[in-house]
């Protein structure tokens, strides 16, 4: 009958660990660090539950249009930069919400899935312009004429093609810890470092985790926005699109589940490593997360955007048509930015420059 | 015959027997171990910490220190183990268990057993709950008054039942015995200072230099602290002390030093014959507040040369010339030097003017990338099914303190008050 020799690794060095008689531990002959025998056992035992993520996903999202559901609705086309976005009949001449040249009417809107949800624009334009006005106060480096030159009412209200994601996450995580403490005598502090193997499992849910579904708007600037309220969320029907342009999916679900991956997972090991308490340091070794009930729905939500070029560079701003965050990145003078540099060090050189000179006198 | 064999065969197993059990019954106080606590009173950590300390200390002084901790039912069962037939009182009590224990333990340093081992009895405050008994070299050197000095520093704890503070005392008075041990004998200062000379600014006792030199250096020593405003002295010196005791005695009971925080220098060079010369140098009053390197970057390399060639005269001119080098410099700080000052606050309004710039345009920025999801966590959704913390290993590591450069420990190196009130900043070199 062939024997099973089992190997242990050492947890500090990785070597092979021998049983000392003489100790009656385990302990490695390479770095001289000894174990107890049964928790070497619980180590390797949670070593071998090691095992790469499982994170799938239902994608099948989306419903039939029904029929004379998209009688109203109408594809616009721009021949500048070749976006498609959807509105209803009545909209007249407008621009491009992509790099704000003007679109064409080019037909009848057919196809494509229809959205199971949609958040209703919260508000309106002279909200989104106040909400611009707010976010360009108080910048001291940017430009002035930026200002000036905004085009604030070509703001537009479109509805964003999102998909959202729900599902079940379920961890094992194994962490090392360390924790440390010190005492001296006159001659030496001595500094003992204690390891530890801190094992973590369980679970947690997320529901309607968002991921932009058109490429014509970058996921960092839809994330920016973020969080929408989704209780606020109601069953799509054409009639909330009147008086706004939407943007049709060209993102699928399925090319959206690796960024809904990375948001699930470091969310996960997050939750669980906040339960790590009373350590000095912490790392993961090894982290092992499956989805269950993994489901995707594709929603439309409202955001209020504005495109504007300044300097031969194109600035896109954009605000949650529901809670009013806006964001947008801006652009910097850089004469300001060298202005004040100079103003404030110059001003505080002069400041120190005379401390240090009523303090030499008051030395005598 | 063969019933005389089965009994000698009795006999012999009978005997293996008890050795075994007697080695099995100290095997638990085997080696490598410095405090051993049969009262259970002190934590496992302080056990740990001290038993560190006192391994270091033993190995460094090549002598067993061993602390043995009891209470009196330990004691009790001690004293029947060893045949101890005297009251709990007694002071021959803990004495029998102390010296039993070190024996039969095997304990002590070298051929001769050298050590100490310090019997601690807790519980009520007996009159005689100490004992120390000292073993090979120990005997005649650690002596009635440091036995007392001991018991005197660790019994207010022990009776208070501070069981961790008897032992560090106990360990305090080991020390202060081992570092005094290591001291010369140091002369009074009637027997150095024999007549009421006044401010003479230079002291020959280690006898190097002749009259006449010792008349030149001393002229040289006046003006230059008259001319600085500070008093600089300089003594030669036969036996080495502690740096408190130098400045104590050769400035501060001298009346040295010029205004309220009395200024000046003091340097002691030490020619004690069985070690090469070295160097005391404190810097007092004010200038206890500068850096003692700077006066030491000012020493010529020929200055060591001298010391060692025991050309003296020579050395200790030199040792004037740096100390004059340096309080050139040390005046010439005092004064405000617009340009040096103008460059520090250029740097800081620098620094400054550059986070708040960079602090703004920070804020033209807005638009970032969401790594994580929390804002979607379902709440109450979270549920920890299994959380274990695994002990795997620890190691204690150890660094040495900064201590002086000097031979008899530096009591006072560094910036200090000495006992006479006088700010010093002493190093040695």
């Amino acid at each position: 009958m062939a024997s099973q020799q089992l190997e242990y690794k050492c947890p500090c060095c990785g070597g092979a660990i021998t049983f000392d008689s003489t100790l009656q531990k385990m302990k490695c002959p390479f770095c001289d660090t000894e174990f107890d025998v049964e928790t070497l056992q619980q180590y390797d035992e949670e070593l071998n539950h090691d095992a790469p993520d499982d994170m799938k996903w239902d994608v099948e999202a989306g419903d039939e249009w029904q029929s004379g559901e998209t009688d109203g609705m109408r594809v616009y086309a721009c021949k500048s930069c070749g976006g498609e976005i959807v509105g209803d009949e009545t909209l007249a001449a407008t621009t491009c919400p992509y790099c704000g040249n003007p679109v064409v009417l080019m037909g009848q809107f057919r196809g494509e899935l229809k959205p199971d949800l949609i958040i209703p624009f919260k508000l309106d334009k002279e909200a989104a312009k106040r909400g611009l006005t707010e976010h360009l106060k108080g910048k001291r480096l940017l430009p002035k004429i930026f200002k000036d030159q905004n085009h604030i009412d070509e703001i537009k209200g479109l509805y964003v093609p999102f998909w959202l994601f729900d599902a079940d996450s379920d961890a094992s995580i194994r962490y090392k810890g360390t924790r440390s403490r010190s005492w001296s005598d006159s001659r030496y502090i001595y500094t003992e470092t204690s390891y530890y193997s801190l094992i973590r499992e369980g679970r947690v849910s997320f529901s309607h985790v968002p991921v932009d579904g058109s490429s014509k708007m970058e996921d960092e600037l839809m994330e920016s926005i973020e969080p929408f309220d989704f209780s606020e969320a109601v069953d799509f029907q054409t009639a909330y699109l009147a008086g706004y342009l939407a943007d049709k999916y060209d993102v699928t679900a399925e090319q959206s589940v690796d960024r809904v991956n990375q948001r699930v997972k470091k969310s996960t090991e997050d939750a669980f490593l906040s339960t790590v308490t009373g350590y000095s340091g912490v790392y993961a070794e090894n982290s092992n997360i499956n989805l269950s009930n993994g489901k995707a729905k594709y929603a439309l939500y409202p955001v209020w955007i504005l495109n504007t070029t300044w300097n031969g560079q194109n600035y896109r701003f954009a605000m949650n048509g529901q809670t009013g965050k806006f964001v947008g990145d801006l652009p910097m003078d850089k004469g300001l930015f060298w202005k004040w540099l100079l103003g404030v060090g110059i001003g505080v050189a002069a400041v120190i420059f005379a401390l240090l000179y009523l303090w030499w006198k008051m030395r005598g | 015959m063969k019933k005389l064999l089965s009994f000698l065969i009795a006999l012999c197993l009978l005997s293996g027997l008890v050795f075994v059990s007697s080695v099995a019954v100290f095997a638990e106080d085997g080696d490598n171990v410095y405090v051993i606590d049969k009262s259970g009173l002190l934590e496992d950590y302080d056990v740990f910490k001290y038993d560190v300390v006192l391994k270091e200390m033993s190995e460094e002084r090549n002598e067993d220190l061993l602390i043995l901790i009891t209470d009196g039912d330990s004691a009790a069962s001690l004293a029947e183990e060893y045949g101890v037939e005297v009251d709990a009182e007694s002071p021959f009590y803990l004495q029998g268990i102390a010296e039993n224990y070190y024996d039969s333990n095997g304990r002590g340093y070298g051929e001769d057993k050298n050590g100490i081992l310090v019997l601690m009895r807790t519980g009520e405050p007996f009159e005689n709950n100490i004992c120390v008994c000292t073993n090979g070299d120990m005997d005649g050197e650690f002596g009635d008054e440091d036995i007392e000095k001991l018991v005197d520093s660790a019994g207010p704890y022990l009776n208070e039942g501070n069981i961790s503070g008897a032992v560090s005392a106990c360990i305090d008075a080991e020390e202060q015995f081992f570092k005094a041990k290591e001291s010369s004998v140091i002369p009074t200062e009637e027997e150095l200072f024999a007549e009421d000379e006044g401010k003479v600014y230079f002291y020959d006792h280690a006898k190097v230099l002749s009259d006449d030199e010792t008349g030149r250096i001393r002229d040289e020593l006046k003006s230059l602290s008259e001319e600085f405003g500070c008093d600089v002295v300089i003594a030669t010196s036969a036996v080495d002390m502690d740096d408190d005791s130098f400045e104590t005695m050769y400035y501060d009971n001298r009346g040295y030093g010029t205004g309220e925080e009395r200024d000046g220098i003091l340097t002691v060079i030490i020619i004690d014959g069985s070690n090469t010369p070295s160097t005391m140098l404190s810097l007092c009053g004010k200038l206890a507040y500068e850096d003692t390197q700077d006066v030491k970057n000012e020493f010529d390399p020929d200055y060591k040369y001298d010391l060692n060639s025991n050309n003296y005269y020579s050395a200790i001119r030199l040792c004037i010339e740096a100390e004059r080098r340096y309080l050139e410099k040390y005046q010439e700080s005092l004064g405000f030097h617009p340009v040096k000052k103008g460059v520090i606050a250029t740097l800081i309004g620098t620094v400054i003017g550059a986070i708040s710039t960079f602090t703004m345009k920070g804020k033209l920025k807005s638009v970032t990338r969401k790594n994580q999801a929390a804002d979607y966590v379902v709440p109450g959704s979270f549920e920890l099914r299994d959380s274990r913390d695994l002990f795997l290993y620890s190691h204690v590591t150890k660094t040495a303190r900064p201590q002086n450069d000097s031979r008899s420990g530096g009591g006072g190196g560094g910036f200090h008050v000495s006992s006479g009130g006088v700010s010093h900043n002493s190093t040695r070199f």
